[in-house]
């Protein structure tokens, strides 16, 4: 019963603040476009389906991402960290 | 004078001889009661006139004499010509009947005749003895009482039994109208109530005896019945003479008296024997009641500890439930402050969802299509072990059209699947060196150029 007056009071703040906003919604020929790429990444899934065990490539996928940003984290750290004088980072 | 001193001592002995030689034939001519007793005594021996159904010829003829019934209307002629032993009747005879009854028949040219139509005539028999006859527990035949001699219709009959105790018997008074002045016969009913008589009074045999009888009187006060020849006869076995002249019917009901006695000591009987199976079936139900009583207390007992015994262990069962009930109490009381429903999650998905439309528009609907194109890269499409090859078209500059693809290529023959697997596994063992290389270099990168795998 709490959580839910919690929530809905943000519903009701988000709402409340969010009402000047009013972006208008995708035109249907974006949308349509959106659609077909769609069905060719569904397409392109499939094909490489046929070539290999997907589960483990969307594992080796999905490490390959996590590396990349954390890598990109580390480098946005140290970019900042060497900003900082004292820190002493080269 | 002789003559007559002989005649006299003739008719001395002739009664003297009666009584000695015949009591029980000539105490029916004598009106004292006591000589009747002596009869009485002889056991086994004592012949009667007229028992209750035994008479196989009682018939005969009498002159009328004095306005009376002739003495040996009685004696002479209705008496038992046969040997009787009361003893072998003493069992047959109940007094539990409570009655019992004799018929006369008179007809005749006699008395009758001198009776008006329509006038009453009384008719009673008088000097008439009626014993009744028992036998006690050795066999020994007793007489338990008689009539009283004088008239028939003021006659007391007293029963005793083994205690002593009298019962009294109630007397019949039959008038009877005469319905026609000529020879048709008259029926005479008499006969005795039994009242009060319980029938646990001894076996007895019921004799009757006929001393006399007193005549016609009829309301005119004719008595021009003197002289008058009757005749009669016992109607119920059919010997008699002829029916133009008086006779008199003799019959009795106790034929269905014997049967009656005999069904009341069976009935005693059957009561000895139903009195020592109820006291049996007394005891085996105070057994039976004993028995039952114990199984009930132990039952009792029995259903009580099993009680007691439940009743612990609902208690401690209660007990041991009662911290997990508080515990349910207070988490679902809980999980109402805190937790929201799965319906109210849903709902306010919902609701987000259409907030986020309606504010932001084409920048959520960007968002949510690139939720799906992780999605589709995620889960992918169908392994169809085909190529599909996409209908591509051109259009030409004259405004034709050149298309192709649209085909499903078969990559995996049948019963050739283990190429694929094969490929497959290549394909693996590719990609497993491409992301160790990728690594190494990610690595050398952070860590410094001289790792080498």
């Amino acid at each position: 019963m709490i959580i839910e007056l919690v929530m809905d009071t943000i519903y009701s703040a988000i709402s409340l603040l969010t009402s000047p906003i009013n972006i208008p919604s995708l035109p249907p020929q974006v949308t349509s476009i959106m659609a077909t790429f769609y069905e060719y990444i569904h397409m392109g899934v499939g094909i490489l389906k046929n070539y290999t065990h997907y589960d483990y490539l969307l594992i080796l996928f999905g490490v390959v991402i996590a590396v990349n940003i954390a890598l990109n984290i580390y480098n946005f750290t140290f970019y900042i960290a060497r900003k900082i004088p004292f820190v002493n980072i080269n | 004078m002789l003559s007559v001193v002989v005649c006299l001592s003739v008719l001395f002995l002739n009664t003297c001889y009666g009584f000695a030689s015949t009591p029980d034939y000539n105490y029916i001519y004598d009106d004292n009661i006591s000589t009747f007793d002596q009869a009485e005594t002889t056991e086994g021996q004592f012949r009667i006139s007229n028992i209750f159904d035994f008479g196989s010829l009682s018939s005969g003829k009498y002159t009328q004499q004095s306005n009376q019934f002739s003495r040996a209307f009685l004696s002479n002629d209705l008496n038992y010509t046969g040997t009787y032993s009361i003893r072998d009747n003493l069992e047959q005879i109940n007094p539990c009947t409570k009655y019992f009854r004799e018929q006369f028949v008179i007809s005749g040219t006699g008395g009758l005749k001198m009776a008006t139509k329509g006038s009453n005539i009384s008719f009673s028999l008088n000097n008439v003895k009626m014993s009744l006859f028992a036998s006690d527990s050795n066999g020994n035949l007793k007489r338990y009482s008689y009539f009283n001699p004088k008239n028939i219709a003021q006659m007391e009959l007293h029963v005793y039994d083994n205690e002593g105790n009298s019962y009294k018997l109630k007397t019949i008074t039959k008038n009877f109208k005469v319905t026609a002045n000529t020879l048709d016969p008259l029926l005479i009913t008499f006969g005795a109530d039994f009242e009060n008589v319980p029938c646990d009074v001894y076996r007895m045999n019921i004799v009757i005896i006929y001393y006399g009888a007193s005549g016609f009187d009829n309301n005119n006060g004719d008595t021009t019945l003197t002289s008058t020849t009757w005749d009669y006869k016992n109607v119920q076995k059919g010997y008699g003479y002829d029916n133009s002249t008086l006779s008199l019917n003799v019959d009795s009901n106790v034929s269905g008296l014997l049967s009656s006695i005999i069904g009341f000591i069976k009935s005693i009987l059957d009561g000895v024997v139903n009195i020592f199976e109820k006291i049996t079936d007394f005891a085996l139900s105070v057994a039976n009641s004993f028995a039952e009583l114990f199984t009930k207390l132990g039952n009792w007992f029995t259903d009580l500890f099993s009680k007691l015994g439940n009743w612990f262990a609902d208690l401690f069962q209660k007990l041991i439930e009662l911290p997990s009930k508080i515990w349910n109490v207070f988490e679902t009381g809980l999980k109402k402050l805190f937790v929201p429903t799965s319906d109210y999650i849903e709902t306010y998905k919902d609701n987000w969802d259409s907030l986020m439309s309606d504010r932001f528009g084409a920048l959520y609907e960007v968002f949510g299509v690139m939720l799906d194109y992780i999605n589709a890269v995620i889960s992918g499409g169908e392994n169809t072990d085909t190529i599909i090859m996409p209908k591509v078209s051109i259009d030409l500059e004259d405004g034709n059209k050149f298309s192709f693809g649209g085909y499903n290529i078969d990559l995996v023959p049948d019963r050739l699947e283990f190429l694929a697997d094969a490929l497959k596994f290549m394909f693996d063992i590719i990609l497993t060196l491409g992301f160790v290389n990728a690594m190494k270099r990610k690595y050398d990168t952070i860590i410094g150029e001289n790792f080498q795998i």
